[in-house]
């Protein structure tokens, strides 16, 4: 099958200071999405890339290394009328809302521009098609015209970055951490709607978070990731039902689950380090293996092996035969 | 086992002014919990339900636009006397109440910790001031104190910027319980960090209110969090508390409509049926709807919910709900 979306070998280094103290933020990575509607989550925790990660897919960063492909084109290297095809393709939908519009402006100018300048539509046309667009996420053009953004809750706010985000009839949507600022009750909805959208308008997502009950909840593979790499990738109901690398495991069960009975599992003790850390993104070899119950003197002292168990393909010392 | 801290008809807001016109935010609305002593005592909602300001009411931390309306707040030193926390004069709150008999952990620890003091410095302080401890002792007794926390005593010669986001809180916590008082207010206080970190600083939460048997109040968002830690738990919507319970009788069977869809909306790993969250959302509180105010969007309201305000009722032991569903008339 073709290929909608190819990162190859991508490494992005971030310098701090003048004399260039410099980690790797995403280091090394590869991971593929077929072109059929797809969920992809990248999940991790703070610092872990994945935000970084979902940069460069956009075209924000340049990777130093590697190379990111759509649809077979590289994205660094398009032609002004392919980056006019790309932004038409490829959208975005961010973590806080009221980030996202200026407060002291209409959230329709948003809609409408993207409309005019980005999807190219004629201005007639223009109403018409955004209200079908709002009518898609729950509201409608009456609901929208004339408000400001703190007119609108965080959730209805949130359906409207969405929608716009689907003015352009995009293939795919870079959702980063596009629930977390919401709360439960309403964070399901936009949940599903998510899962509507692929399935009816054939929309592929990458779901960018740190929640793995909302992960499993909607997706169809997962890339887990830690200090820029990603340690185990897989169907997520393999990865999160059977998790091979250390580190997923212990994160799995720290998610505190709304069920009493598995209390005492979750209780069960957890060291945190004592002194002030930490150097795991220039670390050596392994950068968990400071935390890593199951650490040898390999993980120590080179990098791991990317090691494929039937569809999982995980990132371990632990799995070299 | 006995009452420790009383919570009684609590009113508070935020009063402000706007456009010339006098507005106020019912954020509280004539709340009553009484908590126990010795028990991790959960206040469970969502943004906006009033339970951070409950808590800052609770600890007496009242500045303006924040306004009590009505209500007590009394701590119990025995039987028959307490502390009325909203009562007693700032300066006595300061010198007597704070830190010794009551203690807060915000959500960000840099609301409590000094930017330019060494993490050393904010333990002798607080020593130094309550206690009549010299600067040498206060020092020593610290050192050793920080070690229980699982942190190493480098931590002390650090300035808060230093140290991890989890570290710090684990400072924040041990300085909260440093003079061991009887009640502890947490306010989302690892919902800022990382699961696993989150795991750690909760666990060391609960093994210190095992071993000073003082009682904790956690307020989460995460009823996750709940779930996980707490022993009895209390559910706010829109400044009203709606149902009062042991944490496991209200995840075994939720009463409160909100409870339930609350605790239905959420995702479980291994389980991939479909979920729906509420419809709506939360009341504006500058204008709360009549009746119940959670009836906007209840599936189940009737008539009444619309007119009337249900009362709290016990309808088992220690389980209590505010809901004309469970009121027979």
């Amino acid at each position: 099958m073709a290929m909608l979306l190819e990162l190859k070998n991508v490494t992005k280094i971030f310098r701090y200071g003048f004399f260039g103290f410099s980690f790797k933020a995403v280091d090394n990575i590869n991971i593929s999405l077929e072109d059929k509607p797809f969920i992809f989550t990248l999940a991790g925790e703070s610092g872990s890339g994945k935000t970084t990660l979902a940069r460069i897919i956009l075209g924000v960063h340049r990777p130093e290394y590697g190379s990111v492909l759509y649809k077979g084109k590289d994205i660094f290297k398009l032609s002004s009328s392919e980056m006019k095809w790309f932004k038409k393709e490829v959208q975005a939908v961010f973590q806080d809302p009221y980030a996202a519009f200026n407060p002291l402006r209409k959230v329709y100018g948003y809609l409408y521009d993207t409309a005019k300048n980005v999807a190219g539509l004629s201005r007639d046309e223009i109403d018409g098609y955004i209200d079908e667009v709002l009518r898609r996420v729950g509201l409608n053009l009456e609901k929208v015209v004339g408000k400001y953004p703190h007119e609108f809750s965080g959730g209805e706010l949130q359906r409207v970055s969405i929608a716009r985000a689907l003015i352009t009839k995009p293939r795919l949507i870079i959702a980063d951490e596009p629930v977390s600022m919401l709360d439960a009750s309403l964070r399901i909805n936009i949940v599903n709607l998510f899962k509507e959208l692929k399935d009816d308008l054939k929309i592929s997502f990458i779901y960018i978070t740190h929640d793995l009950s909302t992960a499993y909840y909607i997706s169809d593979w997962i890339a887990i990731m830690y200090r820029g790499w990603v340690v185990e990738q897989g169907p997520v109901e393999k990865v999160l039902s059977e998790p091979l690398h250390p580190y997923t495991q212990t994160l799995l069960l720290s998610v505190p689950i709304p069920d009493i009975r598995l209390r005492n599992k979750w209780l069960s003790a957890i060291k945190l380090s004592a002194t002030i850390e930490e150097k795991e993104f220039i670390a050596k070899g392994c950068k968990y293996a400071g935390r890593c119950p199951h650490a040898k003197d390999i993980c120590f002292k080179s990098e791991p092996p990317t090691i494929a168990i039937g569809d999982v393909i995980v990132k371990c010392w632990l799995y070299q035969k | 086992m006995g009452v420790l801290l009383s919570v009684e008809n609590v009113v508070g807001g935020y009063e402000f002014e706007s456009l010339g016109k006098k507005i106020y935010v019912d954020a509280v609305s004539n709340v009553s919990i009484s908590i126990d002593d010795n028990v991790v005592f959960g206040i469970a909602g969502e943004s906006g339900c009033g339970k951070s300001t409950l808590l800052k009411i609770m600890y007496g931390y009242i500045i303006s636009p924040l306004k009590v309306l009505r209500g007590n707040i009394k701590i119990f030193t025995s039987n028959d006397s307490y502390i009325d926390v909203l009562s007693i004069s700032s300066e006595l709150r300061r010198s007597r109440v704070w830190w010794k008999e009551i203690s807060w952990i915000p959500q960000n620890a840099m609301n409590v910790l000094n930017p330019v003091e060494k993490i050393k410095d904010h333990f002798v302080e607080i020593l130094t001031t309550h206690e009549r401890i010299d600067k040498d002792d206060a020092l020593k007794i610290a050192t050793e104190y920080v070690e229980s926390f699982g942190l190493s005593k480098s931590v002390l010669d650090a300035y808060p910027h230093q140290l991890s986001g989890g570290m710090r809180q684990r400072v924040v916590i041990a300085l909260a319980l440093l003079l061991k008082p009887k009640v502890v207010l947490a306010d989302e206080p690892t919902s800022a960090l990382d699961v696993v970190v989150q795991r750690g600083v909760l666990q060391i939460l609960l093994n210190k209110q095992s071993e000073l048997k003082n009682t904790v109040v956690l307020v989460s968002h995460d009823m996750g969090v709940h779930a996980m830690v707490t022993n009895k738990l209390a559910v706010m919507y829109a400044g009203k508390v709606v149902e009062i319970g042991r944490t496991e009788d209200i995840f075994e069977k939720p009463l409160h409509p909100y409870t339930k869809a609350l605790i239905d909306s959420l995702p479980r790993i291994g389980d991939k049926t479909l979920r729906t969250g509420l419809a709506g959302s939360p009341p504006d509180l500058r204008n709360p709807p009549p009746g119940c105010r959670f009836h906007p969007r209840c599936p189940f309201a009737m008539d009444i919910c619309r007119k009337e305000e249900p009362p709290m009722i016990e309808i088992e032991k220690n389980r209590f709900v505010s809901c004309w569903l469970y009121i027979r008339r």
